[in-house]
């Protein structure tokens, strides 16, 4: 046994030292029951409900930078013409059906013109039955006179459309008319209109009277079933369209697993997006009375701005340029008619396969001095596959025979590809929503 | 009542003046910074939140009317985007559990001494659901009522979440105590 060891152990061994006198309420005070129920929640109101934080460097620009991107422009762009959309949508489904805008006479049917009809007067004299019926007064039922020692029945009809009465009259003149008491004899107006014949007035003023036979009287053939038809002709068939628009091209960045946010923020608050555009050239092809397929190339160029400062001598100058994508694509759409009247309206949707892309440009790379060349950083893809799209076409008919049409087409259009590729550092999509004018000629 | 200065600023922000804005930022970013934080488990997401609230409220400063304090109304809409974040992740309030938390989060401390700091990491520790409805509920002091109508739950669920809540940060408290002592 070491004799030091021996020393320290009988000095020390058995010694008592002194215990602060408080030592056992500050143990207390920290072994206190830990506060539960609305005590908890106190505890951390009262330390964290007015606390405040330091802000990051640079949320100002960042904020100032979603607000110049915020498309509160093209939202209501979009709603406008969704509106329009659904306006036009109830107007000519609560209409019913209505004559394609190929037919020539469809322009004038369904006008309510008073078509005045001449009446035969009981004194049997044709030049004295010049009294003009009003189309209005045609739901009186049939009216029974006579002319030259013949009995007319004359049954109300609908008012007629001089388009298509010219060439309904039929002369009585002819050797193998039917006799007066045949006449008189004709069915009521039930099953068809044919059988409404209304007595008029010779154009010549002879003595003979004429039949007008009504336009409810003609069947329309293309509504009866199995009713053979002439096909149309090429020229009525193919139309050809070129159209350029002006668009806002929405840009989203999303950040890929794995990767830092701040190539996301500087990009976000260094691109901004400028006007955008497209040129089309399509051709429309009717596959129906109301459908078509409208398909042809488009180019659109997506446009952003790119700003920064640049430090030089001390001050910092403020730099901007312009980005590129450039598309190359095909529309394929599935177009349905909506006409009323003069109004011409085709609804458009369908997909739209990219050809080619690429990009121009440049970006901020929070890691590097200056900006990076967009297409060197090999993030780009060159082609982004399937996007759709969704348009509306009005038309507006030019010249005397309207061979020409003037095209006013709002349309969005969608990309739900990145425009990069899956190692790239962020995802980049875009939607664009604009308008395009255009001329639409057969051929 | 608004101080004239606090006015100035909001009429200038209202009337589009960028000096205005940027000095009501300047007065509430770090305010509604702390309520992001809360609210939020990351610190890039509180600033994608916060940056969020100030797009808002700039766009929506119309609303304001100068009825009661702007901060509060400040406060009110930074909750709801953070609440709109998170509801977009689709957060389930049932399904978390308790599996994320850190067995031994943050140093040994009584919690007489808990500081913002730690008393904020805890809460952020917390499973979404739970941080969501405690910060709601013991620190916005909104009732279970208004929480459930927020946030599309039944006031029974409010309840239980924050029951669970409260749970887990006394379990936290206690076991960081039981390292200090």
């Amino acid at each position: 046994m070491n004799p030091l060891d021996d020393l320290f152990r009988e000095g020390l061994g058995d010694r008592k030292a002194d215990v602060p006198a408080d030592l056992w309420q500050k143990i207390a005070a920290r072994k206190g029951e830990v506060p539960s129920g609305e005590a908890l929640d106190q505890l951390f109101a009262s330390r964290l409900a007015q606390r405040r934080a330091p802000v990051p460097a640079g949320m100002w620009d960042r904020i100032a930078a979603a607000r110049r991107r915020s498309p509160r422009g093209a939202y209501a762009a979009a709603a406008g013409l969704l509106l329009l959309l659904l306006g036009s949508l109830t107007y000519f489904l609560g209409a019913g059906p209505q004559v394609p805008g190929n037919d020539p006479l469809a322009g004038s049917v369904g006008t309510a013109t008073a078509f005045p009809l001449a009446l035969p007067s009981a004194s049997d004299d044709p030049s004295a039955s010049s009294a003009a019926v009003d189309a209005t007064a045609l739901s009186a039922p049939p009216t029974v006179g006579t002319a030259g020692g013949r009995t007319l029945t004359a049954y109300p009809s609908p008012a007629p459309d001089p388009a298509r009465t010219a060439g309904t009259f039929l002369d009585t003149r002819t050797s193998d008319r039917p006799a007066p008491s045949e006449w008189k004899q004709a069915a009521p107006p039930t099953a068809t209109a044919a059988r409404q014949a209304i007595a008029v007035p010779p154009l010549s003023g002879n003595s003979e009277w004429q039949l007008i036979v009504p336009p409810a009287a003609l069947p329309e053939l293309s509504a009866v079933a199995g009713t053979p038809s002439f096909r149309r002709s090429g020229g009525q068939r193919l139309r050809g369209e070129v159209l350029l628009g002006a668009a806002y091209a929405h840009q989203r960045f999303t950040l890929r697993e794995g990767e830092d946010r701040s190539l996301r923020d500087a990009r976000e608050v260094s691109e901004f997006p400028e006007l955008s555009y497209q040129i089309s050239a399509r051709v429309q092809y009717p596959l129906g009375r109301r459908v078509t397929l409208l398909t042809g190339l488009t180019y659109a160029e997506i446009r952003n701005q790119l700003e920064y400062d640049l430090p030089s001598n001390g001050t910092m100058t403020l730099v901007r340029s312009n980005n590129h994508l450039r598309l190359l694509e095909v529309p394929v759409l599935a177009g349905y008619a909506l006409s009323r009247g003069r109004l011409r309206l085709n609804l458009n949707a369908g997909p739209v396969v990219n050809l080619f892309s690429a990009v121009r440009g440049q970006y901020l790379d929070p890691t590097r001095a200056t900006p990076l060349d967009l297409a060197d950083s090999g993030h780009y893809r060159s082609n982004i596959g399937l996007g759709w799209t969704a348009s509306l076409t009005t038309t507006y008919g030019l010249g005397a025979n309207h061979a020409t049409l003037l095209l006013l087409e709002p349309f969005f259009k969608s990309y739900p590809r990145s425009f990069t590729l899956p190692h790239a550092p962020l995802g980049e999509q875009y939607w664009m929503a604009g308008l395009q004018l255009g001329l639409r000629r057969s051929f | 009542m608004l101080s004239m200065k606090e006015k100035e600023m909001i009429e200038g922000s209202l009337r589009g003046e960028e000096r205005c804005q940027r000095a009501l930022f300047e007065r509430y970013a770090p305010l509604l910074m702390g309520v992001c934080q809360r609210y939020c488990r990351t610190q890039a997401e509180a600033e994608d939140v916060l940056q969020d609230t100030f797009v808002r409220l700039f766009a929506k400063l119309n609303r304001y009317g100068f009825q009661g304090s702007f901060a509060g109304w400040a406060r009110r809409l930074c909750v709801n985007v953070a609440l709109k974040t998170y509801q977009r992740k689709r957060f389930s309030l049932e399904q978390t559990g308790l599996d994320n938390i850190p067995e031994h989060a943050g140093a040994p401390t009584a919690y007489t001494d808990l500081g913002e700091q730690e008393l904020l990491d805890l809460i952020r520790q917390l499973p979404d659901g739970y941080r969501i409805v405690f910060n709601l509920y013991a620190i916005e002091g909104y009732s279970h009522k208004e929480i459930g109508e927020k946030l599309g739950i039944q006031e029974a669920s409010s309840r239980s979440q924050l029951l669970k809540a409260r749970k887990v940060l006394q379990q936290q408290i206690e076991r960081r105590q039981r390292i200090a002592i």
